[in-house]
């Protein structure tokens, strides 16, 4: 079973990652995050399987992946672009976009913490990036109203 | 005029982006930047998500914990899992029955542990296929031995 001193350190990460994972960067929303940081922490103690050693990370953040999957809402906070254009992104996609780009794990990593193999990652990663280049691009191009009624549809 | 086939795919920018090419590739795919402004840039527009996201959450990961998150925490490294020691609880009478059958068990692996306790059972088996054999033909003896007394008689 991991330890205090080998969880504390990923914690911050873990929440950075659990509030980009919503779309959200505020801090009254933090909360809600959280304990769904706290619930993934509870689930890989538990786990007998995960142990303190390389595999605790992408375990952290895989059980967090878990626990926000299906349970999306759609109140993007996180900018007047950003939180939009993260959360019009298929799940899948945006957790294996965040979990390299913003988290720094390697494509064996993600592929470990989503159960996936690289290859796939690689296929959402490359999609993610061209869905939010488009995004940008079409807020730039088409100006606010525009991105306002993009975020009205979904 | 773009190629039919761009030697350079999304996907191949995308882990030159995230530094999981290979070197000699790596060259190749950077050549291929330099004469071609449109990969460039999308290349750099990716960078700039990148940036973004780093600017708009980084700030989160600044914060301090809060202590409802870092309260649960298990102070020190509590052992073992608990199917581990289940294994090993079972283990111990199964070595006072046949202490020859697995000697000095306690750097083992879990396969090799559950080999041996599979050992024991085909060893306790055997045992006792070998004893009721023992019986049959004792049975057959005395049958055999019993049968030409009464004759006698």
């Amino acid at each position: 079973m991991p330890s205090r001193t080998e969880i504390l350190p990923l914690l911050p990460g873990l929440r950075r990652f659990a509030a980009a994972l919503a779309g959200r960067a505020d801090p009254d929303s933090l909360r809600e995050t959280d304990e769904r940081v706290l619930r993934a922490v509870h689930a890989v103690l538990r786990d007998p399987l995960v142990d303190s050693g390389q595999n605790l990370r992408p375990a952290l953040y895989g059980a967090l992946v878990r626990l926000q999957q299906g349970r999306e809402e759609l109140k993007p906070t996180a900018g007047p672009d950003l939180g939009p254009a993260l959360l019009a992104l298929p799940f899948g996609h945006r957790a294996a976009l965040l979990l390299v780009v913003l988290e720094g794990f390697s494509y064996e990593e993600a592929a470990t913490a989503l159960g996936l193999n690289r290859h796939i990652v690689l296929g959402r990663l490359t999609t993610a990036r061209q869905m939010l280049s488009r995004h940008f691009d079409a807020r730039q191009t088409h100006g606010f109203r525009h991105a306002r009624h993009l975020r009205l549809v979904k | 005029m773009s190629p039919p086939r761009p030697a350079v795919s999304d996907a191949e920018l995308c882990a030159f982006l995230d530094s999981e090419t290979s070197s000699w590739r790596r060259a190749e795919i950077e050549a291929w930047l330099a004469i071609h402004p449109d990969c460039a840039a999308r290349l750099a527009g990716w960078r700039g998500h990148q940036r973004l996201l780093h600017a708009t959450f980084n700030g989160i990961a600044r914060e301090p914990l809060p202590d409802f998150l870092t309260a649960p925490l298990p102070e020190k490294r509590v052992a073992p899992f608990p199917h581990a020691i289940a294994a090993q609880k079972s283990r111990q009478p199964s070595d006072e029955i046949t202490p020859r059958a697995d000697p000095g068990t306690s750097g083992q692996t879990i396969n090799e542990r559950r080999m041996g306790r599979w050992l024991v059972l085909a060893l306790i088996i055997v045992a006792l296929a070998g004893l009721l054999g023992l019986m049959a033909s004792g049975l057959q003896n005395s049958l055999a031995r019993s049968s030409p007394v009464h004759e006698t008689r």
